[in-house]
């Protein structure tokens, strides 16, 4: 720029043609941001509508679930014939499911539902549990339709607590305001179920949701309480596929029974962690981290390697029933087995290297909990009655006796009946005295589990 | 009156350089802003495709090392995780196959290598293996830094809450629900897990529980809550307290 005789800041021609340059491609600039920002915008708008979206769908789907509950509770209190009344049941088992599924999507919208899901959930089990009653032959007594009839006036109670919400939404306002304005509401109520201020019966039976598993008995544990220290040769033993240098004492957990913490360092620079049961020092489990290495041992040799490692550790009837293998590591499953009766409640399960066939984990909680001398049972058909029982197109691989644990808590004697269809792989348990199917299990993942004989 | 012009003249060379150099940063700054926000956009909604890459684990990868090894493209250990060693191999065995040099395992490499690669989401990855791979990022995005054992049962209170009635009834319902784990509230659940998250997992899929039951944990050192302080604590791993 130059100035004039006057001394003028005169503006030259390039100058000129500069700053309408600028002045054009700032303002493509300008336009560009705003287009871009009002698609970013855009872009929130939709994903809030969408997740406003969610949230209604799942508010709506879970007032059709509780509703349905409730009308099926409400049905059940003039209802007789068995068959109807078990199909209310399943009706409100499945729409609790329902429910708490969409109560778990609510709850992304930042609300501590837990207790309305604590309640849909146990009801849900309660119905399951009187449904397989009924199926097994029992009746409903007047102590579970009193239950039944508090659940009913319950769940009227959550579901109008819910009906207000709608009536926010009704007046325009997202479902978000409505649930953050009233949701303090519907969780007082909720919780009063859950905490007993809000009358609603007690649900102590034999259910998977019963708070009767609480103080689970622990069948399997005898002999006199071990002191914490001087337990180095029991873990080496334990260990014994290894060269322990050093055992620390790590803590004791309380939860269900006293038992001790261990931590055992390897001269190969491993760790495992050692959990030992206070009365009569029985392993509880055992675990150390594996690096998978490319498998050289085969599924068999591992079982053995297992097998082997369980009579070393005094375990004598131990037999492996499932294997499955997973990035060179093998899960056997282990149980306890006598008179041709593999009894499935006392299993544990060994973790193989199949590497180098090193003992990596073990798993006995179930053992613990569940071991003890039963009463010698037999079976009422014969193993030939029941391969020739009808599984549709199922192609029986093989029947043997087996003691299953059952949703009630009880444990019944069944014949294992394992086949294949398409493909796959079931197990279907049959009562051993009645010939009624009472089980079906399917392989889930069966890329590379195997049934070992 | 000529000096004066033969000044201007030179001013105007001057600021022709001035303007062009001006003009030159301006066009330069604004391609840059532009190309940035396209690029932006461009990246943002990145699909879900099926691809291997640094970083990327589980039993593909292994599937992956095990058939450049064989092939004697040296992928170094099979461990399941997309390293280095395996990114060179890949490099080599993409080099040796006329395809794009890039190290990373593609739908083209993958049919070359005679694999076929299946996302998180495509049905034909079983049930079973998507649980596994959530857990494993839980358990490393919760428990990284802790023991073994620890990690085992970060995994383990995930499990129980599913078998809680109080809590939902699936493992991605456990993980996701607010509140829960502070690792999902800030995004550490997105980490890649490693190889030790991964075989906690697979542990704690399998039974093994050092918690016997609990359904909370927390580090003393850093919870927030003063609620937590209220449940029964029945064991202490690492920095965790475990409790019913």
């Amino acid at each position: 720029m130059l100035r004039d005789a006057s001394g003028r800041l005169v503006m030259t021609k390039g100058w000129k043609n500069f700053f309408i340059i600028s002045a054009i491609l700032l303002l493509i600039a300008i336009i560009l941001l705003s287009v871009f920002l009002g698609i970013a915008k855009s872009n929130e708008e939709k994903w809030k509508t969408n997740s406003e979206y969610n949230y209604e769908n799942a508010y709506y789907t879970l007032s059709d679930s509780l509703l349905n509950m409730e009308n099926n509770l409400s049905k059940l209190r003039v209802t007789r014939s068995d068959s109807l009344v078990n199909e209310m049941l399943i009706e409100i088992a499945m729409n609790s499911q329902t429910a708490v599924a969409n109560l778990t999507t609510l709850s992304y919208g930042g609300y501590d539902l837990s207790n309305a899901i604590k309640y849909c959930n146990q009801v849900g089990d309660y119905s399951k549990f009187l449904a397989q009653k009924l199926n097994a032959g029992s009746e409903i007594s007047e102590e579970d339709r009193k239950t039944l009839d508090g659940l009913y006036q319950s769940t009227f109670k959550l579901g109008k607590s819910l009906g207000k919400v709608k009536e926010k939404l009704v007046e325009g306002g997202r479902i978000i305001d409505g649930l953050n304005k009233l949701n303090e509401e519907f969780i007082v109520i909720a919780s009063g179920l859950v905490d007993g201020s809000i009358e609603y019966p007690s649900l102590i039976y034999d259910g998977a949701f019963s708070d009767s598993l609480i103080n689970r008995e622990v069948k399997g544990l005898s002999g006199d309480d071990i002191s914490k220290d001087g337990q180095e040769d029991k873990i080496k033993k334990i260990l014994c596929d290894y060269d322990v240098k050093s055992i620390t004492f790590i803590g004791e957990n309380t939860n269900g029974f006293d038992s001790f913490l261990y931590q055992a360092n390897m001269s190969n620079g491993q760790i495992a962690s050692i959990q030992l049961a206070k009365k009569g020092g029985a392993i509880v489990m055992w675990d150390t981290s594996f690096d998978a290495q490319e498998p050289k041992l085969t599924v068999e040799e591992g079982t053995l390697l297992a097998e082997q490692y369980m009579k070393k550790q005094g375990y004598d009837d131990m037999k492996g029933v499932y294997a499955c293998v997973t990035d060179g590591l093998l899960y056997v499953n282990m149980c306890y087995t006598k008179d041709d009766i593999i009894y499935y409640p006392d299993m544990i399960k060994v973790k193989v290297s199949l590497d180098d066939g090193k003992i990596v984990g073990f798993e006995g909680l179930n053992y613990i909990y569940n071991h003890t001398q039963r009463d010698t049972q037999s079976p009422s058909i014969t193993e030939g009655e029941v391969t020739n029982m009808d599984f549709g197109n199922m192609s029986v691989t093989s029947v043997r006796l087996a003691l299953i644990p059952m949703s009630n808590g009880k444990e019944l004697l069944t014949y294992e009946v394992y086949g294949s269809m398409d493909n796959i792989n079931f197990y279907i348990f049959v009562d051993a005295k009645t010939g009624k199917e009472v089980r079906v299990m399917q392989v889930i993942d069966s890329d590379e589990g195997e049934l070992l004989m | 009156m000529a000096a004066n012009c033969l000044e201007r003249r030179k001013g105007d060379n001057m600021d022709k350089k001035v303007i062009i150099k001006s003009s030159i940063t301006v066009v330069l700054l604004l391609t840059t802003l532009i190309v940035g926000i396209l690029c932006f956009y461009a990246l943002k909604p990145a699909e879900e495709t099926a691809v291997l890459k640094m970083g990327s684990s589980g039993s593909q990868v292994r599937t992956l090392q095990t058939k450049l090894n064989n092939w004697g493209y040296n992928a170094g250990k099979v461990d399941g995780i997309f390293g280095s060693n395996t990114r060179e191999a890949v490099k080599r065995f993409q080099r040796k196959n006329g395809l794009a040099v890039d190290g990373i395992v593609g739908s083209k490499t993958a049919a070359a290598l005679g694999m076929t690669l299946s996302s998180g989401s495509s049905s034909n990855s079983s049930y079973n293996s998507s649980d596994t791979y959530l857990l494993a990022k839980c358990i490393y995005a919760e428990a990284r830094g802790e023991p073994y054992l620890g990690q085992v049962a970060v995994g383990a209170v995930v499990l129980n809450r599913v078998r809680s009635s109080s809590f939902p009834n699936s493992i991605s319902g456990v993980i996701y629900q607010p509140y829960a784990f502070t690792a999902v509230a800030d995004g550490q659940i997105n980490l890649e897990p490693n190889s030790s998250a991964y075989s906690a997992a697979r542990d704690a899929l399998n039974g093994w529980d050092p918690t016997n039951g609990c359904l909370y944990y927390f580090n003393p050192a850093t919870a927030t809550s003063s609620w937590i302080w209220s449940r029964q604590v029945k064991l202490t791993i690492g920095k965790h307290k475990f409790a019913i």
